[in-house]
């Protein structure tokens, strides 16, 4: 058996498949590119804004998203170069966003625009630019751990892709509303069967919508769950003493550190009344540490703790824990 | 002296938000937030235009009807926002939401506000909610894809709250065993009280299956007649039938209007235990209530068509016995029953607990103004008046609002802590006083029959706008205060539910 192979043996199946994924990525680049940019299509375009604006569509939204899955092909060999470094520093959330909303608007001015369709050339670079452009884009959204600014949480994610879509979809409404034709090229082409304005507005608002629609998919697809433990059930198991009581920590966590259920007086807490306390405080049951029980951040605030109770004041330790499937509150008799 | 002693599982009751909850909590923050932000910018168009009525700020009426467009829009739109968030938060303490979807269903329903405001200010849409031919793929001032952007904003609320109500609907279906067991079905129809080993939903649980329910046939309808309309203005098909469209519209927006208010008194019964110290309760009448409040929430939208000549008779004669058939269930059930919870249980007056009871107030008066504009005879004379926005305004402003900011401002109290002045309680009292006022100006309006949807107010119309007006600025000084209050617990809250465990730190 060859080393490669050897190698291959060991390698577990879903690391083999990580390692082909950016090669496939830029393999289903290339089919792409090939059949939007092929002759018919071109000349289709060439006659019809909507068609144009699909073919834009194609390349920024699936061909860009495909690079951005093969960008450690090109750059993620070595951390050392200037040029290396520098692109991971375009591919950052705020450069990336910028970047491709300015290449989005700069060559959507009609007088650009004009003459990238009367010249082959030009045409060619534009359609580059929205490449290079959306490839950055769609780059924070790659966790693939190859550049820097990839976007960590939910929140960060929403905000990026809402940005991104606010900025395109205020280019598409400006083309869609528009009260004549923008682009004199296309006045002159009147393809496709509609009128130039009818075309514009459609182009517009295939811009608008399929824009939406991927970035929908795209949050879809980068959202990521809190880590939990696998095989936990739906419900909560959330066990009431009817005084009131309530546990603070769900079964699965007492299990796993078989540490005692721990209770506490979670609503209201700064209204716990002290009677009760004291009444609760005669229950056989074994008190927390102050230091374990409050979780750090619950101790932010010196004027909180002085104006109120806080949970660790009213929070009481019950014998129970691993293996134990009967629940259990406190009740007062 | 007290013992360690075997309990049972106790519905109503839920835990306090936990370490594996703050994903959950910072989205529902998130909703809520966002909600809350949406409504006070919504406010702010409303008081433009009732200045405009008062004839202290003159509007063009192109302006007037593009601000009412955005204004009612996103009111609602804004609302549910809330309340979905809201829920959010009172079901986190009892099953595991999955924060993937519910971020899906906030980017969707998001997008909407991007649709809306491009539609409006550069396509130039005032159409508002109408579906009547011409509009609105034909207005004067807007051309058909202004109208088609609009509809692919309803489209999006309707997807976004489609997949909130799906997700609620499996996780509680999941931990309830079935729907039948998420309705409690076998509680109602069993005798005595609820066997040992039945786990019942509590009365949040319920409400939120309950609007889940409605919400996914509400999306279904939405789809049914927004893609027709998307075919006919792609020139797909010929023409939608008007009728269908409306009354495919009408449920749409009257169930999601409708739904804002059973979420939100969803979050009610999730406070009142909290405040009353009575502990929650799950009676069989709830769990009636909540399981009626899916067919009457759907049943009555026909009342919206009495002005219809060629809506069918049996569909007007559905609307008002649906109508008035709510009211024993709100009335009897949640309002009386809620307020005998509180009665006598020595309940503290703090900012959220005046908000809820101020909000039965609301829904009440509200409800009362609706069951009174859905009586075919009244209807004939305030239909299209005042009287409506009247009564939609007493049930947005003074309930919906009012126990979703209770709950806003008691989550933000429970994770952060928000010290409760003297003055934040009158601030409370003050928003009630002022939204009586503002509303009360509507309802008088309408009695003397002014028109709704009217840019231009008559002369002797106008002193009801001009009393309405500083009314407005009172209840705009009070949530100035309460935003004060909020703002200083918000910052903890947040740092709270952002720190390491449970938060999404890959």
């Amino acid at each position: 058996m060859t080393a490669q192979v050897e190698q291959r043996v060991a390698t577990p199946p879903a690391q083999r498949r990580g390692r082909a994924t950016p090669w496939l990525a830029l393999a289903g680049a290339i089919i792409v590119v090939l059949a939007v940019g092929s002759p018919p299509i071109d000349a289709a375009v060439d006659r019809s804004f909507s068609l144009h604006m699909a073919q834009h569509m194609v390349l920024m939204n699936v061909v860009a998203p495909l690079l951005a899955i093969a960008w450690p092909l090109y750059f993620g060999a070595s951390r050392t170069s200037r040029f290396e470094i520098g692109m991971n520093g375009l591919a950052r959330p705020a450069p990336a966003l910028l970047i491709s909303t300015a290449a989005l608007w700069f060559w959507h001015i009609p007088a650009l625009y004009d003459i990238a369709l009367d010249n082959v050339a030009v045409h060619l670079v534009e359609h580059v630019v929205f490449l290079g452009a959306f490839v950055l884009f769609w780059r924070p959204l790659i966790p693939d751990g190859f550049s820097g600014g990839q976007l960590r949480s939910n929140e960060a994610r929403v905000l990026y892709l809402t940005i991104g879509m606010l900025a395109a979809g205020l280019l598409a409404a400006v083309i869609t509303f528009a009260d004549h034709p923008l682009y004199p090229h296309y006045v002159a082409a009147a393809g496709a069967g509609r009128s130039p304005l009818a075309d514009q507005r459609l182009g517009g608002a295939i811009m608008w919508l399929v824009g939406a629609v991927v970035i929908v998919g795209a949050l879809l697809v980068t959202m990521r769950e809190d880590e939990e433990p696998a095989g936990e059930s739906t419900r909560l198991d959330i066990h009431v003493a009817p005084d009131g009581w309530h546990r603070q920590q769900d079964d699965r966590q007492s299990r796993q550190h078989d540490q005692p259920r721990v209770l506490e007086r979670p609503v209201d807490w700064r209204s716990a009344q002290q009677d009760e306390r004291h009444e609760c405080q005669d229950v056989e049951h074994q008190r927390e540490e102050p230091g374990q029980a409050h979780p750090p951040d619950e101790q932010d605030g010196q004027d909180r703790a002085d104006q109120h109770p806080t949970p660790g004041d009213a929070r009481l330790g019950v014998a129970g824990g691993a293996g134990q499937d009967r629940e259990i509150g406190i009740r007062p008799e | 002296m007290s013992t360690l002693a075997l309990v049972e599982t106790s519905p109503a009751e839920t835990r306090a938000y936990g370490q594996e909850d703050r994903a959950v909590l910072r989205i529902a923050l998130i909703y809520m937030l966002t909600g809350f932000v949406t409504f006070l910018a919504m406010g702010l168009l409303g008081l433009v235009m009732r200045l405009d009525h008062a004839g202290w700020y003159v509007l063009s009426r192109d302006w007037f009807y593009r601000i009412m467009t955005i204004h009612g829009t996103g009111m609602v739109a804004g609302m549910l926002q809330a309340a979905m968030g809201g829920m959010i938060a009172a079901l986190s303490r009892s099953v595991k939401l999955r924060v993937r979807w519910l971020w899906a269903a906030y980017f969707i329903y998001s997008l909407s506000l991007g649709f809306l405001l491009y539609a409006v200010l550069i396509g130039r849409f005032a159409g508002g909610w109408t579906a009547l031919d011409p509009l609105p793929f034909h207005g004067v001032t807007w051309d058909v894809w202004a109208g088609v952007m609009m509809y692919v904003a309803h489209f999006c609320v309707g997807i976004g709250f489609t997949i909130f109500c799906l997700h609620v609907f499996l996780t509680l279906r999941k931990a309830y065993g079935g729907v039948s067991g998420a309705l409690a079905w076998r509680y109602l129809f069993s005798r005595g009280p609820a066997a040992p080993d039945l786990r019942v939903p509590s009365a949040t649980e319920l409400s939120a299956m309950a609007v889940s329910i409605v919400g996914m046939i509400t999306g279904l309808v939405g789809t049914a007649v927004l893609v027709p309309l998307f075919a006919e203005a792609a020139g797909l098909i010929s023409h939608v039938d008007k009728l269908y469209s409306k009354n495919f519209l009408m449920f749409f927006g009257h169930a999601l209007a409708n739904l804002t208010i059973y979420l939100s008194v969803g979050l009610v019964y999730a406070l009142l235990p909290l405040y009353t110290k009575r502990g929650g309760h799950t009676s069989k009448l709830i769990v009636l209530a909540w399981n009626l409040t899916i067919l009457l929430v759907i049943t009555p939208t026909s009342h919206h068509l009495y002005q219809d000549f060629s809506q069918p008779l049996g569909l007007q004669i559905l609307g008002q016995v649906a109508s008035w058939s709510i009211v024993p269930e709100v009335l009897l059930i949640t309002i009386i029953g809620s307020l005998s919870h509180i009665f006598r249980s020595g309940m503290r007056w703090t900012v959220p607990s005046i908000l809820i009871v101020m909000g039965f107030w609301g829904w009440v008066f509200g409800g009362m103004a609706a069951a009174m504009d859905a009586s075919i005879p009244l209807n004939n004379m305030l239909h299209n008046t005042l009287w409506v926005p009247g009564h939609f305004h007493t049930y947005y402003l003074l309930g919906v609002t009012t126990f979703v900011w209770a709950y806003l401002f008691y989550l933000i109290d429970d994770l952060g802590g928000i010290h409760e002045w003297a003055t934040s309680k009158i601030a409370a009292w003050l928003y009630g006083i002022g939204g009586v006022g503002f509303v009360l100006m509507f309802f008088f309006s309408g009695a003397d029959g002014v028109p709704r949807r009217y840019a231009i107010h008559l002369a002797g119309w106008e002193i009801y706008a001009e009393i309405a007006v500083p009314f407005v600025l009172l209840i705009a000084l009070s949530l100035l205060w309460l935003i004060a209050d909020m703002s200083r617990g918000l910052g903890r809250a947040w740092r709270r539910i952002s720190t390491a465990a449970g938060g999404q730190t890959p």
